[in-house]
């Protein structure tokens, strides 16, 4: 089912809510030698199919009503699908969120997603192809990614729609990838946050852990990055409706320690379980509390709804730039699992408990 | 704000316990840590591909009113992040002009204490540019070694033309340039400077700006000139003009290009040339970009360098405005600022036959002294010119291509051909001229500015018998060589038989026209894309390589075969030329400078090898000897009269014999034929005679 026309949509990067409409004139295709937008006309072409596949490729012109930001260009799927969600990645440098993405995207390409039912298709193609090829390939043959640097302009780094197998319709689901220093800076780089629907918080337990063999200078005050995303997002009530899901990143240091051991090694169920959401996030947050990180629970108490994961997006550590033992992600996809069910993409009562 | 006392210095440094990348140490005091962190966030580290390798580069911009330097110097760490370590330096705008900046930054950062604070770098302790390293510099660029004079740009500056034509037709634009895997930033934009510096930015201390890497082109605030090796993929358009050095693209007739391209091969012959040219092109020490650019280009087209600027004006007044009826011709049309409609049906209007624009400013890129009159001239060549009396079409039309921001392939056909010419959609081939056409390339030298083959044209420059005529033939080669693929074709193979027109060009052009022909008819028969093909490949080298080939169709050649060709192709090019070389003399086709009789076949057809030679290993016939029509005109009224004088003898014989048979009475005559005689002879007494019969 299309998004309902009247029903605005939110601009990831202008942030403005417009009515998702077009009458031809501002509609542009992308040219893929330069990566310069250029106008196209649709209006000759009458035949439905084939004007169909030409706005698959096409991009809107954000009509940007505050006027606060250079023109930008949003895929014509973004606003036709279900309301369009945007998941944040959040964390301090070096905590592995690219790694992470990356190893999501990487398992939804290999059909992660279809032991819980869902379908997820790139939409945007050329963008999907080149995250692909700068992160996902190079992670999958080993290589360790690389900085993230600061930027002025953050942007969904990858967009999928994704559906329910056998529906029609979906939600176009984009993701934002940005650099640790940014978040921890206020003012710079979480402009996207007005706008997200749910945010991923990554804790690097070489960063956060009292333990023999991590780091050894551990803060105790928890990471500057998640406290300052959440009070950007304090809007007066006491929990946050903006879903949080805390993934405790390169478990796979963790994998001789208790809980991590146990869930490291189970198999991730083919449907959705909340009760089992629940026992691995009360593992978790347990786990974390009682290695001195309390700090890094702060969106747990802060969102209404929040699960917590253990996850490896490489499934071991990297030696000079690369991961001589190859990279097996491990249960990178629950955390998003979860966060699609506490966003309404996967719907049912067990989705309704997920999280809380 | 600076200290005044040195060279501030600052630090940026990723380390993981405060926070990761961040500003590390700095001379300036500790309340302006943050304000310039949060000005040069951005700007420390550029984005890496994983795997790939850190490089050293440099970075220079205006924040304030005074330059900043930023050196990105990656320590070897195999951690990315420890890798990072970059040097920004401010507080001394003499000491971090653009030269400097290129030239002599990167070596300041071994004066920076490895403390938190630290005084101000002391001036005299940091390196300058002195004029040997600039030397060097220029000499990289140059591809030069020492004493020799280099044909070509070296590798590393590979872009530099084509950036060159690009700053000159939008000073004002700012450009991301994707370079080449073997190119280096930082060469090609010392060399811009080498080119330009004298001619745009001269009242804009921050005009030269650059970053040699960059993984963007999108943040507001960058410098006018980045560089990088891959675009990225936005929801937002770059303000930068996306320019891709790693395709030498030139557009024909373009006076940009041209100019560049002048500035390139004066730059290679020395680098002082062309601080020659901009003196002799009058430019000023300081003035507006536009007007300097206005000014070279008039410059070049006063002193041409083309063909088309040496083609004469014609003498019949030229009409200062265009047909009425036609509206603004040269306004842009809606079908050119409109998005094209891929698959859209719009009809359009057709092309008025009637009217065809002065064919002889088509395509001339330069105004010529007399051509004010023209509706195009009048400065409309140039940036500055008032819109309102017309553009130049090559520049108006490349400008709205540009607009349009259409990929970039070929600039629109100029309306000479769009509206005025043949309709390209009956038949894409150019037309070819019928034979009235062809007689009329020759009786009407000036006729409208279309193709005409080849074979018609390269026999009427041999026929061509004033200068004037001559050069009206050679205006019509490029046009003709740019229309059709073949015509290129003839044109290489009687640039093989009659030795480059060399001896033409002697004996029609002044002498300061001669290489400038020669180098444009090679390179009209010879394009970048027909390069390509083996044998236009291996014709090319050997024409070089031959003996007696003309320095500058050598040197032509020799820069198409490394520009345009990969480097493995280049040697076996080179392979060609020395292969030629080592052949015996190839004796070209005589050239008379007489004009030749019409009867000569025209090049392709004809077989013009000496006799007995072989070509191709095949043996040739001897060249049978042919008379020219005159003489045999001439001969054939002599054996006419010859014949003529036999005949009459002969008649003259016979009547002798019958006079003497008859009146000797050896022969009998028949009555009638007797009596005829015989009153010829004595009427009296035939008629006595005839009387005495009837009795």
């Amino acid at each position: 089912m299309a998004n309902d026309p009247r029903q605005p949509v939110r601009c990831p990067v202008c942030l403005d809510s417009f009515v998702w409409a077009s009458d031809g004139s501002n509609l542009f295709e992308l040219d893929p030698d330069k990566f310069e937008y250029r106008p196209i006309d649709l209006a000759g072409l009458r035949d439905p199919h084939k004007r169909e596949v030409r706005l698959r490729s096409a991009f809107l012109l954000c009509p940007n009503p505050s006027n606060d930001v250079e023109p930008h260009y949003l895929p014509v799927l973004y606003g036709r699908y279900r309301k369009p969600l945007v998941i944040g990645l959040v964390g301090a440098s070096r905590t592995g969120k690219t790694h992470l993405l990356a190893a999501m995207m990487g398992e939804i390409e290999a059909g992660g997603l279809g032991g819980h039912g869902l379908t997820a298709v790139p939409l945007d193609m050329i963008r999907h192809r080149r995250f692909y090829r700068q992160f996902v390939q190079p992670l999958y043959r080993g290589q360790r990614l690389g900085f993230t640097p600061p930027t002025d302009l953050p942007e969904f780094v990858d967009a999928l729609v994704v559906s329910r197998t056998g529906e029609t319709g979906g939600h176009p689901v984009a993701f934002f990838d940005i650099s640790g220093e940014q978040l921890a800076k206020v003012g710079r780089g979480e402009r996207f946050l007005a706008a997200a629907d749910g945010l991923i918080f990554v804790v690097d337990p070489e960063q956060a852990l009292r333990l023999p063999g991590l780091a050894e200078d551990v803060g105790a005050l928890g990471d500057l990055a998640f406290s300052n995303v959440l009070d950007q997002l304090y809007r007066q009530e006491t929990l946050l409706d903006v879903p949080a899901v805390i993934v405790v990143s390169k478990s796979d240091r963790l994998r001789f320690m208790r809980p991590a051991d146990r869930w490291l090694a189970a198999a991730t169920p083919g449907h959705l379980d909340a009760e089992l959401i629940r026992m691995e996030s009360r593992d978790v947050y347990a786990f974390l509390h009682q290695h001195g990180a309390q700090g890094w629970l702060l969106p747990a108490a802060r969102c209404r709804r929040a699960t917590l994961h253990f996850a490896s997006a490489t499934g071991g550590r990297s030696t000079d730039e690369r991961f001589p033992r190859g990279v097996r992600p491990q249960r990178v996809l629950n955390p998003l699992i979860a966060m699609l069910a506490m966003t309404g993409v996967i719907d049912g009562p067990e989705a309704k408990e997920v999280g809380r | 704000m600076s200290t005044g006392e040195g060279m501030d210095w600052m630090v940026f440094r990723w380390e993981q316990q405060d926070g990761g990348l961040a500003l590390r140490g700095s001379s300036l005091p500790a309340g302006e840590w943050e304000s310039w962190e949060r000005q040069l966030f951005t700007l420390v580290e550029v984005q890496r591909d994983a795997g790939a390798a850190s490089r050293p580069s440099l970075c220079r911009l205006m924040i304030g009113g005074e330059p900043v330097a930023l050196h990105r110097c990656p320590t070897p760490d195999p951690d990315p992040r420890q890798r990072i370590r970059t040097y920004a330096y401010k507080g001394m705008p003499s000491l971090l002009g653009a030269r400097e900046v290129l030239g002599v930054v990167d070596a300041w950062h071994a004066k920076v204490p490895e403390e938190t604070e630290g005084p101000p770098l002391d001036p005299s302790l940091l390196l300058r540019l002195t004029p040997e390293i600039q030397q060097a510099l220029t000499e990289r660029v140059r591809g030069a070694e020492s004493g020799v004079t280099p044909t070509a740009l070296s590798p590393l500056a590979a872009g530099l033309p084509r950036l060159t034509a690009e700053v000159l037709r939008d000073p004002d634009a700012m450009f991301s340039c994707q370079i080449a895997p073997g190119a280096d930033a930082k060469d090609i934009m010392w060399g811009l400077m080498d080119l330009l510096d004298r001619v745009v930015g001269t009242t804009a201390p921050g005009f030269w700006e650059f970053s040699t890497e960059q993984s963007e082109d999108l943040t507001a605030g960058l410098p006018r000139f980045v560089f990088l090796h891959e675009w990225p993929y936005s929801s937002k358009q770059s303000r930068h003009t996306r320019l891709d050095l790693t395709k030498d693209t030139h557009f024909a007739g373009d006076p940009y290009d041209e100019a560049a391209r002048r500035l390139v091969e004066a730059y290679l012959r020395h680098p002082a040339e062309v601080a020659e040219l901009c003196r002799a092109a009058g430019l000023k020490e300081h003035d507006q970009d536009r007007r300097q650019i206005a000014r070279l280009l008039k410059y070049f087209g006063r002193h041409p360098y083309g063909l088309s600027g040496t083609r004469p004006q014609p003498d019949v007044p030229v009409e200062t405005s265009w047909p009425e009826g036609h509206g603004d011709l040269l306004a842009p049309r809606e079908e050119e600022v409109r998005a094209p409609d891929l698959l859209g049906a719009a009809p359009s209007t057709p092309p008025d036959p009637s009217f065809a624009p002065p064919p002889s400013f088509a395509r001339n890129p330069y105004p010529s002294p007399g051509g004010d009159r023209a509706p195009e001239a009048g400065g409309g060549h140039f940036p500055d010119a008032d819109p309102s009396t017309g553009s130049m079409d090559v520049t108006r039309d490349f400008n709205a291509f540009r607009r349009g921001r259409a990929p970039s392939s070929t600039p629109p056909r100029p309306f000479a051909e769009q509206d005025g010419g043949r309709n390209l959609l009956e038949s894409p081939e150019p037309a070819t001229p019928s034979p009235q056409e062809r007689r009329d390339v020759v009786r009407e030298p000036l006729g409208a500015d279309q193709a005409f083959m080849m074979t018609a044209l390269v026999h009427s420059l041999r026929i061509a018998k004033t200068g004037e005529e001559f050069r009206d033939y050679l205006a019509q080669v490029p046009r003709s060589a740019e229309a059709d693929p073949e015509n290129r074709a003839v044109l290489r193979a009687a640039l093989d038989e009659y030795g480059c027109f060399h001896d033409l060009f002697r004996h029609h052009l002044p002498e300061d026209d001669v290489d400038n022909a020669l180098e444009q008819v090679t390179r009209c028969g010879y394009y970048a894309e027909d390069m390509a093909e083996d044998d236009v490949f291996e014709r090319s080298a050997r024409l070089a390589g031959r003996p007696g080939t003309p320095s500058v169709v050598v040197h032509q050649l020799m820069a198409l075969a490394l520009y345009h060709v990969p480097q493995e192709r280049a040697r076996q090019w080179m392979d060609f030329a020395v292969d030629e070389g080592n052949r015996p003399p190839k004796r070209f086709r005589p050239q008379s400078v007489a004009p030749p009789a019409e009867t000569e076949t025209p090049p392709e057809t004809s077989s013009a090898t000496a006799p007995g030679r072989r070509r191709g290993g095949r043996p040739v016939k001897p060249r049978q000897v042919r008379v020219p029509r005159q003489w045999r005109l001439s001969l054939e009224m002599v054996v006419l009269a010859v014949l003529l004088f036999l005949v009459a003898l002969a008649v003259a014989l016979v009547a002798y014999w019958l006079v003497n048979a008859l009146q000797q009475g050896a022969v009998e005559q028949p009555l009638s034929l007797r009596t005829s005689y015989m009153l010829y002879v004595n009427p009296v007494e035939v008629t006595g005679d005839m009387t005495r019969s009837a009795v």
